[in-house]
């Protein structure tokens, strides 16, 4: 009978109401009871959380954002392992070296008795053969695989590479940082679609489809072939899929995940939950001006406005604002931790916030009311339009007025990029030495973030000196010469370095990071 | 009756055909592509061609529509750009989910709706006002806000329910259950409200007619009044304005599947809309759509259940 049925009387109603929400309560705690559902993951098996999908699973159509090689790292093994603290220890490789005074040939000696997942043996010219597919497969990493010109098989288990010039950082770019040193089996190379919705690496684990669901969640067990048993700490690792940061805390904070992505705006929460958060200094944060010919702003062809643009902007604020205690303010195109890379502190700092020098500097550049330029932002790039915001609030006190075009995704924002119709973007560039910054950024043929091929004679001069600079020690001196270029050019408006931020629950270790391997790496995870 | 549900759906046919169609020329439209996707910052104007070229982007819209097509017609609806999993497979493991969530909102919605809009009919004004209250503040409140308040008291706080993730009810029906319940009670509470506002008025519209007053003269006793007659008199209203609400949950549920970390269809469709990803988001259209035509369906054999007259047109 409905408590709601006319004509009873209110004292009936109100406990059979009770009751009803006593049952509901019991039905709940009884099913919580004997469900596994809202249980912390058992010793024997792990469960973490990426904001987002893999592209794939094939390393070669992967983009190696720190979610992607979450899940990479996981089934492939990479020939030259990336430790937590930067440094790099054998992989499927036990030893390497370049074999010429030019840094132009790079040998790598392969473990022995190693097998993929399918079972095949580890030789030179599967390692080859990979290589080969990651060139073929056009993916977000080959422009790291192209500075390889040929890979051989010397003998049954030594590889040489010949790179297209002289590569100092080669060794790096074969770690899991990079994914081009995540080696694909024979299976997965002769059949690539099958990397899809299955792994074929070397690595601790081989994902289980059976317990896959694409864009959910990825069940991995351990490989039966991987060499050294001893270092798998869990039966079964499975990555789920929590876009919304919010739900991923309190998954971590229910038990539901040992491991997760952190964000900026919940990391003083995650503080207060209990969680570790775990930090390190990898990006630095810009408005990258590409227009520095002046093309759709004919102001930014003149030096002085684009150094105008760095003096308008207040960077302790924008960096305290957005980023709270993980970001610290800056103006070079590189990071604290890259000191041997291109990042010279001398340098840093170099244009203080003032207001007045800017707008001597556009005035003496004959704009002494501004000028406008249109900038482009996403907010998953960077925080992209907070960032556009802040500066442009800033810019605007000196006149300088920055239309924003906001964008859903950083592929819809990347063609108008490459299409010449923005000045520049905001955004983050995750710290790299400077050999692969000028391939990306700096060099008239870079590509992405140099898309008006923009050259300047001096900046040339001083790449071309590193590049034929043979003696090592010598490079990092080469290299702050071309940052102190770079920062003079005004080519890019830095505020400064932001954290990559990882929560974990207190009883997961291994959870380890630095500037340079800003991803924790989850086969170091046990409990 | 039949007739009339064979012509709908007969008429339906030509109903996915245009969404299909305007699927793939809106996503057309609009900016981006898969390989800026799959590229990223890591783009050049010659690793895009590439990619365009290897998965057939390089060809006129309407060729890609017509292989499209031809593949749906040997039940074939291609396969995701970048997982290379069947569409079919992918949309198989996000209906379930959606379907859940969508029943058992409805269901919610209905067991708490009629008995709160009959019962407040009976009262006084006051609780009418107290409906109508409830009513508007379900149905302003968005969906995505009040599953993040109800995680925030039932997962966070008191730690009874899961905050997130689809459990297999085939692997764990307990866990299921609780997964279930914090987005299902997300979707029903702005459902209850509003029917249970539209069983009040209707209530209210019947037991003012004549036949009532007969009825009641006729020495019948209330609740047979109440349940036998009134209220199936104004069920018929209820039941079509359910059949709205579920094509408007469809859009709820994405946002709902968002907030608790399931992969239903409309969590599909976003990640396939984000990354241009056209056979998974055409798929997912043709769900959606067909989702709508059921669930018109059961409105009307329902509607036509209840109201004999309904049955013969």
């Amino acid at each position: 009978m409905s408590p709601f049925t006319a004509g009873h009387g209110r004292a009936g109603r109100v406990p059979r109401t009770l009751v009803s929400i006593g049952i509901a309560a019991t039905l709940v705690a009884g099913i919580a009871a004997c469900s596994s559902g809202g249980a912390v993951a058992q010793s024997s098996s792990i469960t973490v959380a990426v904001s987002s999908a893999p592209l794939s699973l094939d390393p070669a159509k992967n983009s190696n954002t720190a979610d992607s090689q979450l899940v990479m790292d996981l089934a492939y093994e990479p020939l030259i392992n990336l430790a937590s603290d930067g440094t790099l220890t054998p992989g499927l490789a036990t030893s390497w070296k370049y074999t010429d005074s030019t840094l132009t040939t790079f040998q790598l000696k392969l473990r022995s008795g190693v097998k993929f997942s399918d079972g095949s043996k580890l030789t030179a010219q599967t390692v080859v053969d990979s290589i080969q597919h990651e060139k073929t497969a056009n993916g977000p990493v080959a422009i790291y695989v192209n500075e390889i010109k040929d890979a051989k098989a010397i003998d049954a288990h030594t590889v040489q590479l010949d790179l297209v010039r002289s590569n100092p950082t080669i060794g790096l770019t074969l770690t899991q940082r990079f994914l081009i040193g995540s080696i694909v089996g024979p299976k997965g190379v002769a059949n690539p679609d099958s990397l899809g919705t299955s792994t074929d690496g070397a690595g601790q684990y081989m994902l289980d489809p059976k317990q896959t669901v694409s864009n959910d969640h990825y069940t991995f067990v351990p490989n039966p072939y991987y060499y050294d048993k001893s270092a798998i700490h869990f039966k079964k690792f499975v990555v789920r899929v929590i876009a919304n940061p919010q739900t991923a805390l309190s998954a971590l904070k229910s038990g539901q995940i040992s491991y997760a992505g952190g964000a900026f705006s919940t990391a003083t929460q995650a503080k207060g939950d209990g969680l570790v958060v775990n930090a390190t200094a990898s990006s630095w944060y810009s408005v990258f001006l590409f227009d520095r010919d002046g093309a759709l702003a004919p102001a930014l062809k003149d030096q002085r406005v684009r150094q105008a643009l760095n003096y308008a902007i207040d960077r302790k604020s924008i960096v305290k604002a957005l980023f709270g205690e993980y970001g610290t303010p800056g103006d070079e195109a590189s990071i604290k931790g890259y000191e041997k890379d291109g990042f010279d502190p001398s340098y840093n700092d170099h244009y203080n916030y003032d207001p007045a020098k800017a707008k001597q500097l556009l005035a003496a550049a004959g704009y002494p009311d501004g000028f406008t330029l249109t900038i482009g932002a996403t907010a998953v790039f960077g925080d992209g339009v907070e960032l556009a915001q802040a500066v442009a609030s800033d810019w605007a006190k000196v006149g300088v007025t920055a239309k924003i075009q906001t964008y859903s995704t950083v592929g819809d924002l990347v063609g108008p990029w490459l299409g010449k119709q923005l000045s520049g973007t905001t955004g983050e560039y995750d710290a790299q030495p400077m050999y692969i910054f000028i391939g990306q950024g700096l060099a008239k043929d870079a590509g992405t973030f140099n898309p008006f091929q923009t050259e300047d004679p001096k900046l040339t001069s001083l790449i071309n000196a590193a590049y034929a600079e043979t003696d090592q020690s010598k490079l990092p001196a080469a290299w702050n010469a071309i940052q102190r270029q770079v920062v003079d050019l005004g080519w890019f408006v830095p505020v400064g370095s932001g954290d990559s931020l990882y929560y974990s629950v207190k009883k997961l270790k291994g959870v380890a990071l630095s500037p340079t391997a800003f991803v924790p790496d989850p086969t170091r995870f046990h409990f | 009756m039949l007739r009339a549900l064979l012509r709908r759906l007969l008429l339906s046919i030509p109903l996915l055909f245009v969404v299909s169609i305007l699927t793939f020329v809106l996503t057309g439209l609009t900016p981006g592509d898969p390989a800026h996707t799959i590229l990223g910052t890591n783009a050049t104007p010659a690793a895009i061609a590439a990619i365009n070229k290897t998965l057939g982007l390089d060809k006129p819209i309407w060729v890609q529509y017509w292989h499209w097509l031809t593949g749906l017609v040997h039940g074939d609806l291609g396969k995701s750009i970048f997982s290379s999993e069947p569409v079919t497979t992918i949309l198989a493991n996000s209906l379930p989910i959606t379907l859940t969530l969508i029943i058992g909102a409805v269901i919610v919605s209905v067991l708490v709706g009629i008995p709160i809009g009959v019962a407040s009919a009976q009262r006084s004004k006051s609780s009418g006002q107290l409906i109508d209250a409830f009513s508007l503040v379900g149905y302003a409140i968005p969906p995505f806000f009040l599953g993040l308040l109800l995680t925030l008291l039932f997962a966070d706080t008191l730690g009874w329910l899961p905050p997130s993730g689809w459990v297999d009810p085939g692997e764990d029906f307990g866990g299921w259950l609780l997964s279930i319940v914090l987005p299902v009670l997300t979707l029903a509470i702005p459902g209850a409200a509003i029917v249970a506002r539209q069983t009040r008025q209707g209530m209210l519209e019947v037991l003012s007619r004549d036949f009532i007053r007969s009825l009641r003269a006729r020495g019948l006793s209330g609740r047979s009044i109440v349940y036998r007659h009134a209220l199936r008199n104004s069920l018929g209203n209820v039941v079509t304005l359910l059949g709205l609400y579920v094509v408007g949950m469809l859009l709820g549920t994405t946002l709902v599947e968002t907030v608790f970390a399931m992969q239903g269809l409309g969590s599909i469709a976003v990640v396939a809309t984000n990354q241009h990803d056209l056979p998974v988001l055409e798929g997912a259209a043709l769900y959606f759509t067909i989702v709508v035509i059921v669930a018109f369906a059961i409105v009307d054999v329902t509607r036509a259940a209840l109201n004999p007259k309904l049955r013969t047109r």
